[in-house]
């Protein structure tokens, strides 16, 4: 038992808590989960993701960055509260140019592909 | 067909012009970045200001929607959208208002068991444990001298590195993403300040991080070996009386010793021959692999 408190707080090393079978199941319905609300929300639709790039219907934008306000606010919530250690938690790194460039095909590839 | 005909395409010509690109998709590389680093403001205002701009954002958003579409604004749901605004505006600003915990305060907060170790003396290690680990091919040893630059100028070990107190929650993002076999080892001239340089790294989750046992005098007491000539000319590192280790509790974090120079590292002690000394010390570095960040 002792291992499962050697990283709190959080991020927790689900693989070293559960396991392998347990760390797929957590994934998994994670996965399921955030593919599920993207499904509801109507946003398996590439009309609905071009709508955006035409201002007609902004609700790819909303939603996106409602997810990212509201993880924000828990994420350093947790942080200042004392349960999630934000050092260990993963950022993307960042390569600037790169990644602007990426954006933009990645957009247009979005505009063209819903037509 | 024509989407699956443009995917083949366009993985064709990607896969054979991704060498020519990966200069640039190298590039620019920054990386853990985040806003408070490009920013530099604490980390609740920027909560607070992503939040803030966010409900504008929303609100213009609606405004576009309605103005490009021809439509009137959909008044039937403001009540819920003033309530979700409300509520994560009020947590944000909670956020802002408790603020991020400083190393020390993570340190006790998140490592209790890790003061256990200061405690015990478990994380303080030997000179002679140093200089095996120094020698050791396996093992990155980095070490960071957090004295003033004055008695960094007049003798260091050879490779350690000056840094202040003020400068470590910075470079510890540079530390963590040294590679697993990574030994980090802080000292000062005894170990009152090298002591707090452990906490904050500790405190920022930095792994492998030690104590250079009884600082700079001790390592000086075990390797400062002088011959009776260079003595008399004066041209070596004075002897000190000997003395017990000075722990943090005991010492007074000042150089025991005396140099005919400011000579940094050039000094015989600040290289000791590592086959010229028997390894005699408790061993107490347990090298922990990394943790992957969770999370992504």
């Amino acid at each position: 038992m002792e291992h499962l408190f050697v990283s709190f707080p959080g991020p927790f090393p689900i693989q070293a808590m559960y396991g392998k079978i347990g760390f797929y199941t957590v994934t998994l319905l994670i996965g399921f989960g955030f593919g599920y609300m993207l499904e509801i929300g109507g946003f398996a639709k590439s009309e609905k993701l071009a709508a955006q790039f035409y201002l007609t219907d902004m609700t790819v934008f909303k939603v996106m960055f409602s997810a990212i306000v509201v993880a924000m606010v828990l994420v350093f919530g947790a942080a200042a509260l004392g349960g999630l250690d934000y050092n260990r938690v993963f950022v993307n790194e960042t390569y600037l140019w790169p990644g602007i460039v990426g954006g933009l095909i990645m957009g247009v590839g979005f505009v063209i592909g819903g037509y | 067909m024509f989407f699956v005909g443009g995917l083949s395409v366009g993985i064709f010509i990607f896969s054979n012009t991704v060498d020519r690109i990966s200069d640039f998709w190298n590039s620019s590389y920054m990386g853990r970045y985040t806003l408070m680093d490009w920013l530099h403001l604490p980390t609740g205002v920027i909560v607070a200001g992503i939040v803030i701009l966010a409900m504008f954002l929303f609100w213009g958003a609606e405004v576009v929607e309605n103005a490009v579409n021809g439509t009137k604004p959909d008044k039937s749901k403001t009540k819920y959208k003033l309530i979700g605004a409300a509520s994560i505006s009020v947590l944000a600003l909670i956020v802002a208002f408790i603020g991020q915990p400083t190393p020390l305060e993570r340190y006790q907060k998140f490592f209790p068991d890790k003061a256990e170790q200061l405690a015990n003396r478990e994380v303080q290690i030997e000179p002679p444990e140093l200089l095996s680990y120094i020698a050791n091919d396996h093992v990155r040893t980095v070490m960071l001298d957090v004295r003033d630059e004055a008695d960094y100028n007049l003798f260091h070990i050879k490779d350690a590195k000056n840094v202040s107190i003020d400068e470590l929650p910075q470079l510890s993002k540079e530390l963590m993403k040294m590679p697993a076999n990574t030994l980090f080892v802080v000292m000062s001239n005894d170990e009152a300040r090298a002591t707090e340089a452990w906490k904050i790294l500790v405190g920022e989750s930095v792994d492998n991080v030690y104590i250079l046992e009884g600082g700079i005098n001790n390592w000086l007491a075990t390797y400062n070996i002088v011959n009776e000539e260079e003595r008399l000319k004066g041209t070596a590192i004075a002897f000190a009386p000997p003395e017990p280790i000075a722990t943090a509790a005991t010492g007074t974090d000042t150089l025991r010793y005396e140099f005919p120079a400011a000579l940094g590292d050039q000094y015989p002690a600040a290289e000791p021959n590592p086959e010229e000394y028997e390894f005699e010390f408790t061993p107490k570095v347990k090298l922990k692999t990394k943790q992957p960040a969770g999370g992504g």
